[in-house]
Protein backbone atom coordinates (compact mmCIF):
# COMPACT_ATOMS: atom_id res chain seq x y z
CA UNK A 1 0.00 0.00 0.00
CA UNK A 2 1.16 3.44 -0.81
CA UNK A 3 -0.07 6.05 2.19
CA UNK A 4 -1.81 8.99 0.94
CA UNK A 5 0.36 11.05 1.58
CA UNK A 6 2.93 9.78 -0.28
CA UNK A 7 2.85 12.65 -3.51
CA UNK A 8 4.81 11.85 -6.04
CA UNK A 9 7.12 14.93 -7.49
CA UNK A 10 6.04 16.68 -10.51
CA UNK A 11 9.70 16.02 -11.96
CA UNK A 12 9.27 12.79 -11.61
CA UNK A 13 5.56 11.91 -13.21
CA UNK A 14 7.27 13.74 -15.93
CA UNK A 15 10.18 11.66 -16.53
CA UNK A 16 7.98 8.51 -15.94
CA UNK A 17 5.35 9.92 -18.93
CA UNK A 18 8.79 11.03 -20.76
CA UNK A 19 9.43 7.11 -20.14
CA UNK A 20 6.35 5.59 -21.49
CA UNK A 21 6.17 7.42 -25.07
CA UNK A 22 4.11 10.27 -23.58
CA UNK A 23 4.54 13.76 -25.18
CA UNK A 24 3.86 17.24 -23.23
CA UNK A 25 2.42 20.54 -24.20
CA UNK A 26 2.57 23.33 -21.68
CA UNK A 27 -0.85 24.29 -20.94
CA UNK A 28 -1.72 28.24 -21.47
CA UNK A 29 -2.43 28.68 -17.69
CA UNK A 30 0.77 29.39 -15.53
CA UNK A 31 2.47 25.93 -14.60
CA UNK A 32 0.90 22.87 -15.75
CA UNK A 33 1.72 20.76 -18.31
CA UNK A 34 -0.40 18.78 -20.67
CA UNK A 35 0.94 14.99 -21.37
CA UNK A 36 -0.78 12.76 -23.88
CA UNK A 37 -0.50 8.72 -24.17
CA UNK A 38 1.40 8.10 -27.94
CA UNK A 39 -2.30 7.00 -28.81
CA UNK A 40 -3.69 9.81 -27.58
CA UNK A 41 -6.43 8.30 -26.05
CA UNK A 42 -5.32 9.73 -22.43
CA UNK A 43 -4.11 13.12 -20.92
CA UNK A 44 -3.34 13.99 -18.19
CA UNK A 45 -2.63 17.92 -16.42
CA UNK A 46 0.58 17.87 -14.35
CA UNK A 47 1.11 20.84 -12.23
CA UNK A 48 4.60 22.09 -12.41
CA UNK A 49 4.47 23.18 -8.75
CA UNK A 50 3.91 22.37 -5.35
CA UNK A 51 2.32 26.03 -4.72
CA UNK A 52 -1.03 24.30 -6.12
CA UNK A 53 -3.70 24.22 -3.02
CA UNK A 54 -4.48 21.17 -4.96
CA UNK A 55 -1.54 19.42 -5.85
CA UNK A 56 -1.91 16.30 -3.90
CA UNK A 57 -4.99 15.25 -5.29
CA UNK A 58 -4.36 16.35 -9.04
CA UNK A 59 -1.21 14.15 -8.71
CA UNK A 60 -3.66 11.44 -7.39
CA UNK A 61 -5.86 11.79 -10.25
CA UNK A 62 -2.77 11.75 -12.96
CA UNK A 63 -1.85 8.06 -11.18
CA UNK A 64 -5.47 7.03 -11.50
CA UNK A 65 -5.52 7.87 -15.47
CA UNK A 66 -2.30 6.44 -16.17
CA UNK A 67 -3.34 3.49 -14.08
CA UNK A 68 -6.05 3.32 -16.34
CA UNK A 69 -3.98 3.54 -19.22
CA UNK A 70 -1.73 0.99 -18.21
CA UNK A 71 -4.25 -1.45 -16.85
CA UNK A 72 -2.68 -1.47 -13.76
CA UNK A 73 -3.78 -0.69 -10.34
CA UNK A 74 -2.97 3.31 -8.89
CA UNK A 75 -1.29 1.81 -5.96
CA UNK A 76 1.14 0.32 -8.26
CA UNK A 77 1.80 3.66 -10.58
CA UNK A 78 1.76 5.70 -7.35
CA UNK A 79 4.87 3.02 -5.79
CA UNK A 80 6.77 3.68 -9.37
CA UNK A 81 6.25 7.33 -9.19
CA UNK A 82 7.42 7.88 -5.92
CA UNK A 83 10.33 5.29 -6.54
CA UNK A 84 11.30 6.57 -10.26
CA UNK A 85 15.23 6.58 -9.29
CA UNK A 86 14.99 3.20 -7.89
CA UNK A 87 13.98 -0.51 -8.49
CA UNK A 88 12.72 -2.17 -5.84
CA UNK A 89 13.88 -5.97 -4.58
CA UNK A 90 11.78 -8.14 -2.65
CA UNK A 91 13.12 -11.15 -0.40
CA UNK A 92 10.04 -12.61 0.69
CA UNK A 93 9.79 -16.08 3.35
CA UNK A 94 6.81 -17.48 1.76
CA UNK A 95 6.13 -20.67 4.72
CA UNK A 96 3.82 -21.29 7.50
CA UNK A 97 5.90 -19.55 10.25
CA UNK A 98 5.55 -16.10 8.35
CA UNK A 99 1.99 -16.43 6.89
CA UNK A 100 1.34 -13.50 9.58
CA UNK A 101 3.74 -11.33 8.16
CA UNK A 102 6.33 -11.47 10.91
CA UNK A 103 9.44 -13.49 11.06
CA UNK A 104 11.74 -14.10 14.47
CA UNK A 105 13.50 -10.96 15.14
CA UNK A 106 17.15 -12.79 14.94
CA UNK A 107 15.76 -14.11 11.58
CA UNK A 108 15.18 -11.23 10.13
CA UNK A 109 18.67 -9.02 11.30
CA UNK A 110 20.36 -12.67 9.76
CA UNK A 111 18.26 -12.03 6.25
CA UNK A 112 19.15 -8.06 6.15
CA UNK A 113 22.89 -8.64 6.73
CA UNK A 114 22.69 -11.88 3.88
CA UNK A 115 20.79 -9.46 1.42
CA UNK A 116 22.91 -6.46 2.44
CA UNK A 117 26.21 -8.80 1.32
CA UNK A 118 24.23 -9.93 -1.59
CA UNK A 119 24.25 -6.59 -2.97
CA UNK A 120 27.82 -6.04 -2.30
CA UNK A 121 28.74 -8.92 -4.05
CA UNK A 122 26.32 -8.02 -6.58
CA UNK A 123 27.43 -4.57 -7.28
CA UNK A 124 31.30 -6.38 -6.78
CA UNK A 125 30.31 -8.13 -9.71
CA UNK A 126 29.38 -5.20 -12.31
CA UNK A 127 33.02 -3.57 -10.96
CA UNK A 128 34.61 -6.61 -12.16
CA UNK A 129 33.26 -9.84 -12.56
CA UNK A 130 35.03 -12.80 -10.84
CA UNK A 131 34.97 -15.81 -8.72
CA UNK A 132 35.61 -14.59 -5.52
CA UNK A 133 36.36 -10.76 -4.12
CA UNK A 134 38.66 -11.32 -0.80
CA UNK A 135 37.78 -7.84 0.64
CA UNK A 136 34.51 -6.74 -1.20
CA UNK A 137 35.87 -2.84 -1.07
CA UNK A 138 35.10 -0.99 -4.54
CA UNK A 139 34.09 2.42 -4.45
CA UNK A 140 30.96 2.10 -6.12
CA UNK A 141 29.84 -1.22 -4.77
CA UNK A 142 30.45 0.59 -1.36
CA UNK A 143 28.52 3.41 -2.81
CA UNK A 144 25.92 1.76 -4.20
CA UNK A 145 24.92 -0.70 -1.06
CA UNK A 146 25.14 2.78 1.06
CA UNK A 147 22.39 4.22 -1.32
CA UNK A 148 19.92 1.22 -0.77
CA UNK A 149 17.05 1.77 1.29
CA UNK A 150 15.16 -0.69 3.24
CA UNK A 151 11.18 -0.53 2.65
CA UNK A 152 8.04 -0.43 3.84
CA UNK A 153 7.37 -4.66 4.61
CA UNK A 154 4.34 -5.99 2.46
CA UNK A 155 1.10 -7.54 3.26
CA UNK A 156 1.58 -11.60 3.16
CA UNK A 157 4.52 -13.72 4.14
CA UNK A 158 7.17 -12.26 5.64
CA UNK A 159 8.73 -9.50 2.54
CA UNK A 160 11.93 -7.30 2.81
CA UNK A 161 11.82 -4.61 0.44
CA UNK A 162 15.10 -2.91 -1.03
CA UNK A 163 15.39 -0.06 -2.73
CA UNK A 164 18.11 -0.16 -5.13
CA UNK A 165 19.47 3.23 -6.71
CA UNK A 166 19.81 3.22 -10.37
CA UNK A 167 22.40 5.23 -10.62
CA UNK A 168 25.24 5.64 -8.29
CA UNK A 169 27.38 8.93 -8.45
CA UNK A 170 30.88 7.44 -7.86
CA UNK A 171 30.69 4.87 -11.19
CA UNK A 172 32.11 6.05 -14.95
CA UNK A 173 28.69 7.04 -16.23
CA UNK A 174 30.31 6.27 -19.81
CA UNK A 175 30.80 3.00 -18.92
CA UNK A 176 27.97 2.07 -16.50
CA UNK A 177 25.75 4.77 -16.44
CA UNK A 178 22.89 2.94 -14.18
CA UNK A 179 25.56 0.71 -12.27
CA UNK A 180 23.00 0.27 -9.93
CA UNK A 181 20.57 -1.11 -12.53
CA UNK A 182 23.27 -3.58 -13.25
CA UNK A 183 23.69 -4.48 -9.60
CA UNK A 184 20.10 -5.23 -9.30
CA UNK A 185 20.07 -7.20 -11.87
CA UNK A 186 23.18 -9.31 -11.25
CA UNK A 187 21.25 -10.06 -7.85
CA UNK A 188 18.33 -11.54 -9.75
CA UNK A 189 20.95 -13.25 -12.47
CA UNK A 190 23.00 -14.99 -9.84
CA UNK A 191 20.27 -16.00 -8.11
CA UNK A 192 18.30 -17.54 -10.62
CA UNK A 193 21.75 -19.27 -12.32
CA UNK A 194 22.49 -21.12 -9.01
CA UNK A 195 18.48 -22.44 -8.32
CA UNK A 196 18.70 -23.32 -11.88
CA UNK A 197 22.32 -25.14 -11.68
CA UNK A 198 21.05 -27.00 -8.44
CA UNK A 199 17.57 -27.44 -9.63
CA UNK A 200 19.20 -29.53 -12.73
CA UNK A 201 21.80 -31.34 -11.27
CA UNK A 202 24.23 -29.00 -12.72
CA UNK A 203 26.10 -27.49 -9.92
CA UNK A 204 29.49 -28.53 -11.65
CA UNK A 205 28.87 -26.20 -14.48
CA UNK A 206 29.25 -23.06 -11.63
CA UNK A 207 32.10 -24.67 -9.57
CA UNK A 208 34.27 -25.45 -12.90
CA UNK A 209 36.78 -22.90 -13.22
CA UNK A 210 36.83 -22.84 -16.74
CA UNK A 211 32.94 -22.36 -17.12
CA UNK A 212 31.77 -19.46 -18.58
CA UNK A 213 29.03 -18.99 -16.52
CA UNK A 214 30.34 -16.81 -13.48
CA UNK A 215 29.20 -16.94 -9.74
CA UNK A 216 30.93 -15.13 -7.18
CA UNK A 217 31.21 -17.28 -4.54
CA UNK A 218 30.33 -14.17 -2.10
CA UNK A 219 26.83 -14.35 -3.78
CA UNK A 220 26.91 -17.83 -3.30
CA UNK A 221 27.10 -17.37 0.69
CA UNK A 222 24.89 -14.77 0.64
CA UNK A 223 22.32 -16.37 -0.89
CA UNK A 224 22.90 -19.83 1.39
CA UNK A 225 22.74 -17.36 4.51
CA UNK A 226 19.36 -16.02 3.34
CA UNK A 227 17.68 -19.37 4.13
CA UNK A 228 15.06 -19.35 5.80
CA UNK A 229 15.20 -20.72 9.27
CA UNK A 230 11.42 -21.89 8.91
CA UNK A 231 12.61 -25.48 7.63
CA UNK A 232 8.52 -25.38 5.84
CA UNK A 233 9.34 -21.60 4.08
CA UNK A 234 10.77 -21.24 0.70
CA UNK A 235 12.31 -17.58 -0.65
CA UNK A 236 10.89 -15.77 -3.22
CA UNK A 237 12.99 -13.34 -4.93
CA UNK A 238 11.38 -10.76 -6.91
CA UNK A 239 12.28 -7.55 -8.45
CA UNK A 240 10.50 -4.26 -9.66
CA UNK A 241 11.96 -2.46 -12.61
CA UNK A 242 12.21 1.62 -12.65
CA UNK A 243 10.23 2.80 -15.62
CA UNK A 244 12.55 5.02 -16.40
CA UNK A 245 15.60 2.20 -17.79
CA UNK A 246 14.31 -0.96 -19.78
CA UNK A 247 15.16 -3.77 -17.98
CA UNK A 248 17.64 -6.40 -19.77
CA UNK A 249 17.01 -9.17 -16.98
CA UNK A 250 15.11 -12.15 -18.33
CA UNK A 251 13.45 -13.02 -14.89
CA UNK A 252 12.07 -10.83 -12.20
CA UNK A 253 10.67 -13.12 -10.16
CA UNK A 254 12.05 -16.37 -8.65
CA UNK A 255 10.95 -19.29 -6.12
CA UNK A 256 13.82 -21.16 -4.27
CA UNK A 257 12.44 -24.34 -2.74
CA UNK A 258 13.69 -25.05 0.75
CA UNK A 259 15.55 -28.16 -0.54
CA UNK A 260 17.55 -26.08 -2.92
CA UNK A 261 19.73 -24.74 0.14
CA UNK A 262 21.48 -27.81 0.64
CA UNK A 263 22.81 -27.82 -3.26
CA UNK A 264 23.54 -24.31 -2.40
CA UNK A 265 25.30 -24.70 0.51
CA UNK A 266 27.71 -27.17 -1.56
CA UNK A 267 28.11 -25.19 -4.79
CA UNK A 268 28.91 -21.86 -2.14
CA UNK A 269 31.30 -24.20 -0.38
CA UNK A 270 32.94 -25.11 -3.85
CA UNK A 271 33.23 -21.79 -4.90
CA UNK A 272 34.97 -20.41 -2.12
CA UNK A 273 38.91 -20.36 -2.69
CA UNK A 274 40.54 -23.13 -1.31
CA UNK A 275 43.37 -21.10 0.39
CA UNK A 276 44.63 -22.90 3.42
CA UNK A 277 42.86 -21.56 6.77
CA UNK A 278 45.65 -20.13 8.94
CA UNK A 279 45.61 -19.97 12.98
CA UNK A 280 44.77 -16.62 14.33
CA UNK A 281 43.66 -14.78 17.28
CA UNK A 282 40.58 -13.86 18.12
CA UNK A 283 39.40 -11.81 21.01
CA UNK A 284 35.51 -12.03 22.04
CA UNK A 285 33.55 -11.96 24.67
CA UNK A 286 32.19 -15.55 26.17
CA UNK A 287 28.35 -15.22 25.42
CA UNK A 288 27.18 -18.57 25.81
CA UNK A 289 28.67 -21.80 28.34
CA UNK A 290 27.06 -24.95 26.79
CA UNK A 291 29.29 -27.24 27.95
CA UNK A 292 28.68 -30.60 30.18
CA UNK A 293 30.39 -32.28 32.72
CA UNK A 294 32.78 -34.60 32.14
CA UNK A 295 34.14 -38.08 33.39
CA UNK A 296 35.65 -36.10 36.06
CA UNK A 297 32.77 -34.25 36.95
CA UNK A 298 34.62 -31.06 34.91
CA UNK A 299 32.90 -28.67 33.09
CA UNK A 300 33.92 -29.01 29.30
CA UNK A 301 32.58 -28.50 25.71
CA UNK A 302 30.89 -25.51 23.78
CA UNK A 303 31.32 -22.16 24.03
CA UNK A 304 30.14 -19.04 21.71
CA UNK A 305 32.00 -16.41 21.43
CA UNK A 306 31.20 -12.93 20.38
CA UNK A 307 34.58 -11.66 18.61
CA UNK A 308 35.19 -8.37 18.75
CA UNK A 309 37.06 -7.86 15.14
CA UNK A 310 36.73 -5.88 12.16
CA UNK A 311 33.45 -5.75 10.69
CA UNK A 312 31.37 -5.99 14.01
CA UNK A 313 30.66 -8.51 15.99
CA UNK A 314 30.11 -12.36 14.66
CA UNK A 315 29.21 -15.18 17.34
CA UNK A 316 31.50 -18.56 16.55
CA UNK A 317 31.41 -21.35 18.36
CA UNK A 318 34.30 -23.17 19.94
CA UNK A 319 35.04 -26.59 21.97
CA UNK A 320 37.24 -26.22 24.62
CA UNK A 321 38.84 -28.58 27.39
CA UNK A 322 38.07 -28.48 30.58
CA UNK A 323 40.80 -26.07 31.75
CA UNK A 324 39.90 -23.73 29.07
CA UNK A 325 36.51 -23.89 29.49
CA UNK A 326 37.13 -22.68 33.16
CA UNK A 327 38.87 -19.82 32.10
CA UNK A 328 36.04 -19.00 30.15
CA UNK A 329 33.31 -19.62 32.47
CA UNK A 330 35.31 -16.84 35.07
CA UNK A 331 35.20 -14.24 32.27
CA UNK A 332 32.06 -14.49 31.39
CA UNK A 333 31.01 -13.92 35.06
CA UNK A 334 33.37 -11.27 35.35
CA UNK A 335 32.68 -10.32 32.07
CA UNK A 336 36.20 -10.01 30.95
CA UNK A 337 37.43 -10.50 27.06
CA UNK A 338 39.18 -13.26 26.28
CA UNK A 339 41.98 -13.98 23.24
CA UNK A 340 42.37 -17.38 21.89
CA UNK A 341 44.09 -18.70 18.99
CA UNK A 342 42.24 -21.11 16.06
CA UNK A 343 41.56 -21.79 12.53
CA UNK A 344 38.27 -19.57 11.82
CA UNK A 345 36.14 -22.30 9.91
CA UNK A 346 32.47 -21.80 8.40
CA UNK A 347 30.05 -24.29 8.11
CA UNK A 348 26.88 -22.94 6.59
CA UNK A 349 25.36 -20.29 8.72
CA UNK A 350 27.89 -21.05 11.74
CA UNK A 351 31.34 -19.95 12.01
CA UNK A 352 33.43 -22.18 14.24
CA UNK A 353 37.13 -22.13 15.90
CA UNK A 354 38.60 -25.07 15.62
CA UNK A 355 42.06 -26.18 17.10
CA UNK A 356 41.61 -23.82 19.94
CA UNK A 357 44.64 -23.20 21.87
CA UNK A 358 46.18 -20.55 24.10
CA UNK A 359 42.84 -19.14 25.89
CA UNK A 360 43.81 -16.26 28.45
CA UNK A 361 41.54 -13.84 30.23
CA UNK A 362 42.68 -10.59 28.71
CA UNK A 363 43.72 -7.80 31.34
CA UNK A 364 42.04 -4.69 29.13
CA UNK A 365 42.88 -1.42 30.65
CA UNK A 366 39.40 0.27 30.51
CA UNK A 367 38.97 3.95 30.06
CA UNK A 368 38.17 4.95 34.14
CA UNK A 369 41.90 3.81 34.49
CA UNK A 370 43.53 5.83 32.07
CA UNK B 1 -32.97 9.40 8.41
CA UNK B 2 -31.77 12.56 7.33
CA UNK B 3 -31.73 16.11 8.99
CA UNK B 4 -32.83 18.91 7.12
CA UNK B 5 -28.77 19.88 6.32
CA UNK B 6 -28.19 16.28 5.25
CA UNK B 7 -31.17 16.71 2.99
CA UNK B 8 -30.34 19.82 1.89
CA UNK B 9 -27.08 18.58 0.46
CA UNK B 10 -28.20 15.72 -1.32
CA UNK B 11 -30.61 17.66 -3.10
CA UNK B 12 -27.65 20.19 -4.01
CA UNK B 13 -25.52 16.67 -5.27
CA UNK B 14 -28.12 16.03 -7.25
CA UNK B 15 -29.23 18.72 -8.98
CA UNK B 16 -25.31 19.06 -9.96
CA UNK B 17 -25.37 15.57 -11.07
CA UNK B 18 -28.77 16.07 -13.16
CA UNK B 19 -26.78 19.37 -14.97
CA UNK B 20 -23.77 16.71 -15.59
CA UNK B 21 -25.51 14.10 -17.18
CA UNK B 22 -27.71 15.83 -18.93
CA UNK B 23 -24.49 17.54 -20.52
CA UNK B 24 -22.96 14.37 -20.96
CA UNK B 25 -20.42 14.39 -18.94
CA UNK B 26 -19.18 12.23 -15.89
CA UNK B 27 -19.42 13.08 -12.53
CA UNK B 28 -17.53 11.24 -9.68
CA UNK B 29 -17.83 11.50 -6.40
CA UNK B 30 -14.97 12.49 -3.34
CA UNK B 31 -14.65 12.35 -0.28
CA UNK B 32 -15.96 16.04 1.00
CA UNK B 33 -13.00 15.88 3.86
CA UNK B 34 -10.20 15.18 1.40
CA UNK B 35 -10.25 18.95 0.28
CA UNK B 36 -13.64 20.30 0.23
CA UNK B 37 -14.16 19.01 -3.20
CA UNK B 38 -17.82 17.08 -3.30
CA UNK B 39 -17.86 16.00 -7.41
CA UNK B 40 -15.44 16.29 -9.83
CA UNK B 41 -17.13 16.66 -13.65
CA UNK B 42 -15.11 15.05 -16.00
CA UNK B 43 -15.79 15.30 -20.11
CA UNK B 44 -13.71 13.12 -22.58
CA UNK B 45 -12.93 14.66 -26.32
CA UNK B 46 -12.56 17.98 -27.67
CA UNK B 47 -15.60 19.98 -26.79
CA UNK B 48 -13.95 22.81 -29.54
CA UNK B 49 -11.26 22.18 -31.83
CA UNK B 50 -8.95 24.96 -30.74
CA UNK B 51 -8.75 23.54 -27.02
CA UNK B 52 -5.71 22.71 -25.09
CA UNK B 53 -7.15 20.04 -23.26
CA UNK B 54 -9.29 17.07 -24.56
CA UNK B 55 -10.23 15.67 -20.94
CA UNK B 56 -11.42 18.86 -18.96
CA UNK B 57 -12.35 18.48 -15.02
CA UNK B 58 -14.17 20.99 -13.19
CA UNK B 59 -13.98 20.30 -9.47
CA UNK B 60 -17.25 21.43 -7.39
CA UNK B 61 -18.46 22.19 -3.78
CA UNK B 62 -21.84 22.03 -3.50
CA UNK B 63 -24.18 23.77 -0.99
CA UNK B 64 -27.77 24.40 -0.68
CA UNK B 65 -29.76 26.85 1.26
CA UNK B 66 -32.97 28.53 2.19
CA UNK B 67 -31.81 31.56 2.92
CA UNK B 68 -30.11 33.51 -0.25
CA UNK B 69 -29.48 37.44 0.65
CA UNK B 70 -31.15 38.46 -2.69
CA UNK B 71 -29.77 41.62 -4.14
CA UNK B 72 -30.70 43.16 -7.81
CA UNK B 73 -27.45 41.82 -9.43
CA UNK B 74 -26.38 39.26 -6.86
CA UNK B 75 -26.72 36.70 -4.56
CA UNK B 76 -25.52 36.47 -0.90
CA UNK B 77 -24.50 32.85 0.55
CA UNK B 78 -23.01 32.49 3.76
CA UNK B 79 -20.25 29.73 3.43
CA UNK B 80 -18.36 28.22 6.36
CA UNK B 81 -14.54 29.66 6.86
CA UNK B 82 -13.38 26.28 6.50
CA UNK B 83 -15.49 25.42 2.96
CA UNK B 84 -14.24 28.86 2.17
CA UNK B 85 -10.46 28.27 2.32
CA UNK B 86 -10.59 25.30 0.04
CA UNK B 87 -11.55 27.50 -2.61
CA UNK B 88 -10.20 31.17 -2.25
CA UNK B 89 -6.44 32.10 -3.33
CA UNK B 90 -3.88 32.85 -3.55
CA UNK B 91 -2.44 29.52 -3.72
CA UNK B 92 -3.62 28.64 -7.68
CA UNK B 93 -5.53 25.34 -7.94
CA UNK B 94 -4.37 23.04 -11.33
CA UNK B 95 -8.16 21.76 -11.59
CA UNK B 96 -10.25 24.73 -11.31
CA UNK B 97 -12.75 24.53 -8.52
CA UNK B 98 -16.49 26.51 -7.92
CA UNK B 99 -18.90 26.66 -5.38
CA UNK B 100 -22.90 25.39 -6.19
CA UNK B 101 -25.32 26.96 -4.51
CA UNK B 102 -29.01 25.28 -4.76
CA UNK B 103 -31.69 27.73 -3.56
CA UNK B 104 -34.43 26.03 -2.26
CA UNK B 105 -37.75 27.18 -1.39
CA UNK B 106 -38.54 28.25 2.29
CA UNK B 107 -40.83 25.60 2.28
CA UNK B 108 -39.82 22.33 2.92
CA UNK B 109 -42.77 20.57 1.23
CA UNK B 110 -41.93 22.45 -1.96
CA UNK B 111 -38.44 21.14 -2.04
CA UNK B 112 -39.50 18.15 -4.50
CA UNK B 113 -42.18 17.46 -5.85
CA UNK B 114 -43.79 14.74 -7.79
CA UNK B 115 -46.73 13.84 -10.07
CA UNK B 116 -47.10 10.86 -12.08
CA UNK B 117 -45.80 12.64 -15.07
CA UNK B 118 -43.27 14.94 -13.48
CA UNK B 119 -41.08 15.37 -10.53
CA UNK B 120 -39.82 19.36 -10.03
CA UNK B 121 -36.65 20.20 -7.68
CA UNK B 122 -37.15 23.69 -7.14
CA UNK B 123 -35.58 26.36 -7.27
CA UNK B 124 -31.85 26.57 -9.62
CA UNK B 125 -28.61 26.79 -8.95
CA UNK B 126 -26.13 29.28 -9.54
CA UNK B 127 -22.41 29.08 -9.42
CA UNK B 128 -19.00 30.73 -8.71
CA UNK B 129 -15.13 30.55 -8.76
CA UNK B 130 -13.40 32.10 -6.04
CA UNK B 131 -10.12 31.23 -6.93
CA UNK B 132 -9.14 35.30 -6.77
CA UNK B 133 -10.76 35.80 -3.50
CA UNK B 134 -8.31 36.37 -0.26
CA UNK B 135 -8.49 34.35 2.37
CA UNK B 136 -10.58 35.70 5.52
CA UNK B 137 -9.63 36.61 9.10
CA UNK B 138 -13.25 35.82 9.75
CA UNK B 139 -13.97 33.25 12.40
CA UNK B 140 -17.24 30.76 11.53
CA UNK B 141 -18.41 32.12 8.04
CA UNK B 142 -17.83 34.44 5.23
CA UNK B 143 -20.92 35.88 3.07
CA UNK B 144 -19.95 34.71 -0.63
CA UNK B 145 -21.87 36.50 -3.78
CA UNK B 146 -22.74 34.92 -6.56
CA UNK B 147 -23.54 37.09 -9.65
CA UNK B 148 -27.35 36.34 -10.57
CA UNK B 149 -26.48 35.35 -14.23
CA UNK B 150 -24.56 32.88 -13.27
CA UNK B 151 -27.02 30.08 -12.76
CA UNK B 152 -25.92 26.68 -13.50
CA UNK B 153 -27.81 25.19 -15.44
CA UNK B 154 -27.05 22.76 -18.66
CA UNK B 155 -25.53 25.67 -21.05
CA UNK B 156 -23.66 27.75 -17.99
CA UNK B 157 -21.66 23.99 -17.47
CA UNK B 158 -20.75 23.74 -20.87
CA UNK B 159 -19.83 27.23 -21.46
CA UNK B 160 -17.59 26.59 -17.79
CA UNK B 161 -16.04 23.16 -19.66
CA UNK B 162 -15.50 24.49 -22.73
CA UNK B 163 -13.22 27.62 -21.10
CA UNK B 164 -11.66 25.05 -19.05
CA UNK B 165 -10.31 23.03 -21.98
CA UNK B 166 -9.58 26.24 -23.26
CA UNK B 167 -6.77 27.44 -20.42
CA UNK B 168 -9.26 30.17 -19.65
CA UNK B 169 -9.80 31.53 -16.42
CA UNK B 170 -13.83 30.80 -14.81
CA UNK B 171 -13.15 34.29 -13.31
CA UNK B 172 -15.43 36.18 -15.21
CA UNK B 173 -14.58 40.19 -15.10
CA UNK B 174 -17.07 42.67 -14.05
CA UNK B 175 -19.14 40.36 -12.54
CA UNK B 176 -21.21 41.57 -9.47
CA UNK B 177 -18.83 39.47 -6.48
CA UNK B 178 -16.94 40.93 -3.83
CA UNK B 179 -17.09 39.89 -0.49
Amino acid sequence: MVSDDVVPGFQDVQRYLAARGWRSSLSKRPNLAIWRSSDEAEEVLVPLSRAFADYASTMRTVATRVAAHEQRSTEAVLRDLVQLQTDTLRIGLVGEGSRGGTAPLSAGVELLEAVRAALLASACFVKRPQRSYPRMSFGEALEFVQACRLGQTEVGSFVLSVATPLVVASADPRLTPHFGRLATEAFMRSSRLLAQAVRAGAEARLVDPASEVLVSANFARALVDMAPRDESADLRLSATWSPLVVSDADASSLLIERELFEGLERVADQLRPQTPVHPTRVIAVVSELRGVANEQGALEGEVVLTSLLKGGPRRLRVSLAAADYRLAGQAHLAQQVVSVCGRVVRHGRTVELVEPERLVIEDLVEPDDL
Amino acid sequence: MLDTNAVQEQLSLAHVRAVGAICRFSIEPRAVDLDGVDLSIHAKGFLVPDAELQSPQLDVQAKATVNLVEEKERLGFDLKVENYHRLCGPAPYAVPRVLVVLALPREEPRWLTWRPDQMVLRRTAWWVSLEDRPPTTNEHSVRVWLPRGQHFSPAALHEIMRRISLGESLVLEGSARGQ
